[in-house]
């Protein structure tokens, strides 16, 4: 197959254009980093530290975006393949 | 796929520690301790050293050691990790130095068959605060690097007297379960190594602590020969229920590190019943 047909299958060289982490994971690292921004941003909007969203809103936010913000680093890139070098 | 969900599973462990097991300070060194890690890792993998699975891998331990056990336990995997790499650098220079193990990358199945015991223990320590836990953990770096200092030394060194563990029939060198005076010796010295280390910190039975360490590891690098001769030589199956495995180089070190885990501890609970 040469250089043009790849480019037109849409099939990419591993390694050399693929990237660490592709569109999936960045995703997932910013939802997660909003998320976390987000739970400690109620925590200091109520200031309270026995208040209803500090003790049973925020944890949970700031719980799922560190569930989600790992995810967006330990997940691997499809495009990368089995290579993992 | 597996080792990648020891990844996820540890890295949502540590996530329920630092939310619900962990005060101010602690906090703020498992931060500091991702970003650290973090750091290195992605370095080691630009340096070819470790793969991209391993790089993950590397970094959930790394964050694990220091983010829970501080500079101690960081210590004692550094003191594995390059007492390994000088001795495997010095021992393999002369003779091909193309091949030298600090080129090669190290992949998510290494970083949890030797590190796996250690990472274990280590969070079970962090939540118990039981000093078993903690002696349980350094016992598995003792037997990881028990195993790579009788590996590395003894294949070296001896080229000739080899003989098999189950059988004592002399095979050549480098054969799985294959063990030698001097690699045996190393072995026992690597394990008394990482054991007097910890003479260093503040343990309430310190004599008791260090040898339990150093059998431990030194147990844990027999059976690897063991399971090396069993599972690698023989070629035998492991049959776990329904499950046939076939076991090679990484689970029989992760296999022989569980045995030398449980060596220390119940070398570590006689002693201390027989020291009271």
């Amino acid at each position: 197959m040469s250089t043009k047909n790849i480019r037109r299958s849409g099939l990419k060289r591993k390694g050399a254009e693929t990237m660490l982490f592709g569109k999936e994971n960045y995703l997932l690292m910013t939802i997660g980093f909003v998320l976390l921004v987000t739970g400690f941003l109620i925590m200091r909007i109520e200031n309270e530290i026995n208040g209803f969203f500090s003790l049973f809103i925020a944890p949970w936010i700031i719980f799922a975006g560190f569930v989600t913000f790992g995810l967006g680093i330990l997940k691997k890139n499809p495009a990368l393949g089995d290579t993992a070098d | 796929m597996q080792i990648r969900l020891l990844n996820y599973g540890f890295y949502f462990a540590l996530i329920l520690i630092f939310m619900l097991a962990s005060g101010p300070f602690d906090k703020i060194r498992i931060l500091l301790a991702f970003f650290f890690s973090g750091t290195l890792c992605y370095i080691s993998f630009i340096f070819r050293w470790l793969s991209l699975d391993g790089m993950k891998a590397a970094i959930v331990m790394g964050t694990v050691t220091l983010g829970l056990g501080g500079w101690e336990f960081t210590l004692y995997l550094l003191l594995f990790f390059i007492s390994s790499n000088i001795i495997g650098a010095v021992l393999d220079a002369p003779d091909n130095p193309q091949e030298l193990k600090l080129s090669e990358r190290r992949t998510d199945e290494q970083v949890w068959a030797n590190g796996f015991w250690f990472a274990f223990f280590l969070c079970l320590w962090f939540v118990t605060d039981l000093e078993i836990f903690a002696v349980a953990s350094i016992a598995g770096v003792a037997a990881a690097t028990s195993d790579t200092w009788a590996t590395l030394i003894g294949g070296y060194s001896n080229k000739k007297d080899v003989w098999l563990i189950s059988n004592f029939k002399k095979v050549p060198s480098g054969t799985d379960g294959g063990i030698s005076i001097n690699g045996t010796v190393s072995g026992l010295l690597g394990a008394i190594f990482i054991g007097l280390m910890t003479l260093f910190f503040s343990y309430s039975l310190p004599l008791v602590t260090a040898i339990s360490i150093a059998v431990g590891g030194f147990v844990g690098c027999l059976s690897d020969s063991v399971f090396g001769s069993r599972y690698q030589f023989y070629k035998r199956k492991l049959n776990f229920f329904k499950f046939q495995l076939k076991p090679e180089n990484n689970l029989v070190n992760w296999m022989a590190g569980a045995v030398g885990v449980a060596t220390c501890i119940l070398t570590y609970q006689l002693l201390s019943y027989a020291m009271v």
